[in-house]
């Protein structure tokens, strides 16, 4: 009777260690996203910045001070350079001033943190916020 | 009989009515940026509720704008905008529209194709004409700079 409780006993912590493993592992992690948003809102430029990780990838979109609407793209070039400069090569990032993004990262962002979305519907919504980001 | 029509002239401007000149710049800079207000509403509705970003959501906002302008000046609305606000409601894209349906208004008795196609573009034929070198020209000019390495 012993031997079936303690048998039980680990069952059960094996269970709960695997659970938190795969949710561990079924989230992306936020480290170069928090990284990311830290180099965009250096800029004197950039009031705010929101950014989503997600693998290798990294989507910044950043809110800019109205009076530097007008540089939008120095703007852009400086955040991308603020970028590559906090990354290594083996990390693609991408970086965004649209409004549309900005909402989207935003709305993604407030899910990450609160851990309600998985790591494949992370993705799928970082591919919705990729088309528009092209062009 | 030169100094007769100066005479004339100086006789006709000192009679006439002086035309409210700071007045009618106020009419137009608030009517002007409301009506940019608005297309910047729509944009950002656009935006928000719908599969647009800045760059594709010009498009459905300028239709919007654009048939709402023209509606408006069927219903006779839109003149009277235009007589409050002069250029306010002409420089914006809603005025190019008014300048079009209004034309195609007035001429519909002469027919479909020689009353309204042929008068539509009667007002707004110098928008599109001026609009079109002016573009041209800046793009020669900016093409000069950029190859310079000025820009």
């Amino acid at each position: 009777m012993g031997h079936i409780k303690v048998l039980l006993a680990a069952a059960v912590f094996t269970l709960m260690f695997a659970a938190t493993g795969e949710a561990a592992e079924d989230q992306c992690g936020q480290g170069h996203a928090h990284k990311a948003a830290n180099a965009v809102e250096a800029l004197h430029e950039v009031t705010e910045a929101r950014a989503v990780s997600c693998e290798n990838k990294v989507y910044v979109s950043a809110e800019v001070a109205h009076r530097y609407r007008l540089q939008l793209p120095e703007v852009r070039k400086e955040a991308t350079m603020a970028l590559s400069d906090a990354f290594d090569d083996n990390i693609s990032f991408h970086f965004s001033t649209d409004l549309k993004v900005w909402q989207l990262l935003s709305r993604l962002e407030a899910r990450v943190n609160e851990g309600d979305i998985t790591k494949k519907e992370t993705i799928r919504e970082l591919t919705a916020v990729d088309e528009h980001m092209k062009g | 009989m030169a100094n007769n029509k100066s005479y004339y002239q100086q006789l006709a401007d000192s009679r006439a009515p002086k035309r409210p000149f700071w007045k009618n710049c106020l009419h137009a800079f608030w009517v002007g940026g409301l009506i940019c207000t608005i297309g910047q509403a729509i944009q950002l509705f656009f935006i928000t509720f719908f599969d647009f970003n800045e760059q594709t959501a010009g498009d459905p906002t300028l239709a919007v704008l654009i048939i709402t302008s023209v509606l408006l000046t069927s219903l006779g609305v839109y003149d009277k905008l235009a007589q409050f606000a002069g250029a306010g409601s002409a420089v914006p894209v809603t005025g190019f529209a008014n300048s079009m349906a209004s034309a195609a208004i007035e001429h519909r008795t002469e027919g479909f194709v020689l009353g309204v196609g042929g008068n539509m573009f009667k007002l707004a034929g110098s928008v599109i004409v001026f609009g079109t070198v002016a573009a041209f020209i800046v793009a020669i000019i900016r093409m000069l700079l950029v190859e310079g390495g000025i820009l």
